[in-house]
């Protein structure tokens, strides 16, 4: 049986109703032979309800409009920075990292893709790689967007360049 | 539910991207078969988006628009139109890649072979053939990527 030294522990948890089911059992067994024991449980478990009982009246007499006034007094108003600060972190409220990071990784992807064609100069739009002809022919540059390939089948051909 | 969602969303949008990159396909191919001489004046409304070039590289008055035709060429396709004069123009798209077209051009009179190209033509961009005699003038064969 465990000795009075251990329950003065137990008595307080008892009262408050913190103690596992054989706990429980355990202090009942003891204070049903312990007049000490048994004194002090009845002694705590009294003052237990008359606070209680002061809480319970205090609260329901009090003007609550005053109390929140005091506490209001005593409260910081927070800073413009510490008010942005609060709007900003309500913004990732929802924040997902794995969502973020997916989000992140196809941005990134869309970037690379995207980046090479965004920042490589311009190159011409018609290249000319081979030409076959048993004429004489003349390759040209127009633009960038064209290309002429002039072959001289006849004469005429020729004073048509200028 | 919506994490899933968002997963397969996620899936699709990396895989198209790569998709487009990727894989070849097919290039639309515009040809238009111009008469330019100096019996005439002015330019065909037909030419308009050309006129510009038309008129700084050559010195003829008058450009009209005899033929005008559109292909969707798949890679390794083959095409052909019917020029003046016994010709025939034969065009391959031979690949296709991130929006550039490799292409071969090859003109025959009598079914042989005159004149032959190979080009990458990216989309808004223009070849010009030219030489050909026809008529009072000569031709022109401006072909597109569209």
């Amino acid at each position: 049986m465990p000795g009075c030294n251990h329950m003065a522990s137990l008595l307080d948890k008892y009262v408050d109703g913190e103690l596992r089911p054989e706990e429980r059992v355990s202090v009942e067994e003891h204070v049903k032979g312990c007049h000490r024991c048994h004194r002090e449980l009845q002694e705590l478990t009294t003052l237990r309800s008359r606070l209680q009982e002061a809480v319970e009246e205090g609260v329901a007499d009090a003007p609550l409009a005053r109390i929140w006034e005091g506490v209001a007094d005593r409260l910081e108003t927070p800073t413009i920075m510490e008010q942005m600060w609060w709007e900003f972190k309500g913004l990732f409220s929802s924040f997902r990292p794995r969502t973020a990071l997916a989000w992140g990784t196809a941005i990134v992807i869309a970037f690379l893709v995207i980046f090479p064609f965004v920042t490589s100069p311009p190159t011409p739009r018609v290249v000319v790689e081979s030409v076959e002809s048993e004429h004489p022919v003349m390759i040209f540059q127009g633009d960038d967007e064209m290309m002429i390939v002039w072959f001289f089948v006849e004469e005429e051909g020729k004073e048509a360049m200028r | 539910m919506k994490k899933s969602i968002s997963w397969v969303l996620l899936s699709m949008f990396c895989m198209l991207t790569f998709a487009s990159f990727a894989l070849g396909g097919e290039m639309g191919v515009e040809i238009r078969v111009i008469l330019a001489s100096h019996q005439a004046k002015g330019i065909d409304a037909h030419l308009q988006d050309i006129q510009k070039n038309l008129g700084t590289l050559f010195n003829y008055s008058s450009y009209r628009l005899l033929q005008e035709r559109s292909f969707l060429l798949s890679e390794g396709q083959m095409d052909q139109l019917s020029l003046a004069d016994n010709k025939e123009l034969h065009i391959q798209l031979i690949q296709e890649q991130g929006g550039t077209a490799e292409i071969t051009v090859e003109i025959l009179r009598g079914g042989k072979s005159i004149f032959k190209t190979t080009a990458k033509l990216k989309k808004g961009g223009t070849l010009l053939i030219g030489g050909p005699k026809y008529e009072d003038g000569v031709l022109i064969l401006a072909i597109a990527a569209q």
